[in-house]
């Protein structure tokens, strides 16, 4: 017989303290796993929508008149007379990227003001199809111009939400711009953006409309990679003289403050069952340790030094730390598995590394051994003649 | 040659506290190699505390424990743990024995700190020195009865074969038949050269023994041999 089966056969007779302690533990390591594989999901789910859908930059004429704001740069002052355009066959190098794969795609955007009666609107013409595919926020009552029974992209408009409200006029309706027929084709939902503001129609429409042709006041570029934004921009700049390439830094930022978030808030959630976890196991042990006070001053009066009897109860927390790493690990993965299912919108994948099952299993340890520090002092501390009350 | 010897041995307890018990007032006494004595006295005459204290399980306030020419207190508290596993066997009067463990595994609790080759021969040798069989070896405590517990604890208390044995009223939970057996066992212990020390109140376990030590109020009262007491007697 060894210290270790001594310990084994210790905790056999005492398998309620034994399960309980087990239980505990094995929630924590599984919270850990469970929390730290969503962290890294949602991640993976941002980076996944950013390389989806690129990472936005703009591409502006170098303009020193900058009053208009369109995707949160400032673009121009339009219609005002002063606004710098690009030529579209400028525009040829963007194609190439395209084609290399370093863009995902890129919409030539020309603004201009138009009237509606007695109003005037800021209309942004656009290529439809391509821009809903960039703009992944766009939501619409409706359908898109171009689409299965709404009208062509050339007859059809967009309007912003606010648009709508001012004109009163609404999906499948005529409305008359700068003297032509458009049908509305769509509304779009409110975006809290500028976009809210604008009528979208066709781009050619509108510069034949107003004898802009060929001309483009910006440029939406959908990188393919986010890591290649910046040499996106210097390369584009470089090819188009006069031309500012700038990235929509907003959408970046938010995505890392709101990981940020998320992963502070996981780690407290984590960080709370872990204490929890731990006074659970340490209050188990104390427990256990405390109605072996006799057992333990046997042990001490047959020849146990106090490093032996501190052995004897770190093997039984080994013990307990492993079976419980092996819970837990296969609780947090279960709920890894089932938390897709239960994210709905979020769209979230199952996303396991090695490092978070193997701090799973690291954590399990740690707080047995951590949570069997005081335990373990009292018993090594226990007088052997009080552990026996009288010899 | 003396294995254990006392020397002005007092043990205080609370003290500082205000409410002092003085449970031994310097006492001298020592124990031969293979002597078989009995330490009687009256409840609160300082026997269990004489036994802990040269058990090296209670420092004494004042005064000195040898065992074997060894200052027992001058010992490490390591070194404490160590000398009782080599010297010393306890029988406690509640036996002790580890409920969840067979009597064989009660048996090895000594030997298993530090595992050698051979020890399971050792704690099946030891089982069959108090008349237990390998079937009863495999055992719970539980399933054996009081005697045969008490065999248990006493092969317990010899697997090392250490020079003294310290027993505490090893019989006080007995019935008389198997107290009989026991005592029996720790005589024949004695007369293998072991040091036994048996405390104990009932007179009736102290017939077998070469001397017996009488406490009062943590005091030495006198030591008797029953031999000479019982010639005396026959005299009168």
């Amino acid at each position: 017989m060894t210290l270790g089966r001594l310990a084994l056969s210790s905790m056999k007779r005492r398998p309620g303290k034994a399960a309980l302690a087990v239980l505990g533990l094995s929630v924590a390591v599984g919270a850990f796993v469970l929390v730290a594989s969503l962290v890294l999901s949602m991640r993976a789910t941002v980076d996944d929508r950013l390389t989806r859908y690129g990472s936005n930059l703009i591409v502006v004429p170098d303009s020193p008149h900058l009053s208009v704001s369109y995707g949160g740069l400032s673009v121009g002052d339009a219609g005002s007379g002063e606004v710098e355009v690009f030529q579209e066959d400028r525009l040829g190098i963007l194609r190439e990227m395209e084609e290399e794969g370093r863009l995902t795609a890129f919409v030539p955007v020309l603004l201009e003001p138009v009237e509606v009666g007695e109003r005037t609107f800021l209309a942004t013409g656009t290529e439809f199809q391509t821009a809903a595919r960039v703009k992944v926020w766009w939501e619409w009552e409706g359908s898109l111009p171009g689409g299965p029974g709404a009208p062509s992209e050339e007859d059809g408009v967009l309007l912003g939400i606010n648009v709508r409200n001012e004109l009163g006029t609404d999906v499948g309706e005529t409305l008359t711009i700068e003297n032509q027929s458009f049908r509305v084709a769509g509304v779009l939902r409110e975006t809290g953006d500028q976009e809210d503001n604008l009528i979208v129609m066709d781009r050619v429409r509108l510069a034949s409309m107003t004898g802009r042709q060929g001309e483009v006041n910006l440029v939406e570029v959908t990188a393919a990679e986010s890591s290649d934004i910046e040499g996106l921009v210097a390369d584009i700049e470089e090819a188009i003289p006069g031309a500012r390439a700038s990235s929509v830094q907003k959408s970046l930022e938010f995505t890392e403050m709101a990981n940020s978030s998320l992963e502070k808030f996981g780690l407290a959630v984590t960080g709370l069952v872990v204490i929890v976890a731990g006074l659970v196991v340490g209050i188990t042990l104390l427990t256990a340790v405390r109605e072996r006070r006799r057992e333990i001053g046997v042990f001490r009066a047959v020849g146990y030094r106090q490093k032996d009897i501190a052995r004897l109860v770190f093997t039984e927390v080994l013990v307990l730390s492993g079976i419980s790493s092996f819970l837990g690990v296969a609780l947090g993965t279960v709920g890894t598995l089932l938390a897709p299912r239960l994210a709905g919108d979020l769209a979230l994948g199952a996303v396991f590394s090695p490092q978070v099952l193997a701090g799973g299993v690291g954590l399990s340890f740690l707080v047995g051994l951590a949570a069997s520090v005081y335990p373990v002092r009292e018993a090594v501390q226990m007088d052997p003649i009080l552990a026996l009350k009288e010899i | 040659m003396s294995l254990v010897s006392l020397k002005s041995v007092g043990k205080i307890y609370g003290q500082g506290s205000g409410a002092e018990v003085v449970a031994l007032h310097g006492v001298d006494l020592t124990f031969a190699k293979g002597e078989y004595v009995a330490v009687m006295g009256p409840s609160g005459s300082g026997k269990s505390t004489l036994l802990a204290t040269m058990g090296a399980m209670s420092a004494p306030t004042t005064g000195r424990v040898l065992i074997d020419g060894i200052d027992v207190y001058a010992l490490r508290p390591d070194r404490q743990a160590d000398l009782r596993r080599e010297y010393l066997g306890f029988v406690f009067q509640q036996l002790e024995l580890i409920p969840y463990l067979t009597a064989f595994e009660n048996v090895m609790l000594p030997l298993a700190i530090s595992p050698k080759s051979g020890m399971e021969d050792l704690a099946i040798a030891a089982l069959q020195r108090v008349g237990l069989d390998k079937a009863k070896a495999g055992r719970l405590p539980s399933e054996l009865s009081g005697g045969e517990q008490g065999r248990v604890a006493i092969a317990r208390a010899v697997v090392n074969d250490p020079p003294a044995i310290l027993a505490d009223e090893p019989v006080g939970s007995l019935d008389r038949e198997t107290g009989d057996q026991i005592l029996d066992l720790l005589r024949s212990l004695a007369d293998r050269g072991h040091t036994v020390i048996m405390v104990t109140h009932n007179p009736e376990s102290t017939q077998e023994v070469d001397r017996i030590v009488r406490l009062l109020d943590g005091r030495l009262d006198g030591i008797e041999t029953p031999e000479l007491e019982s010639a005396q007697t026959r005299e009168r």
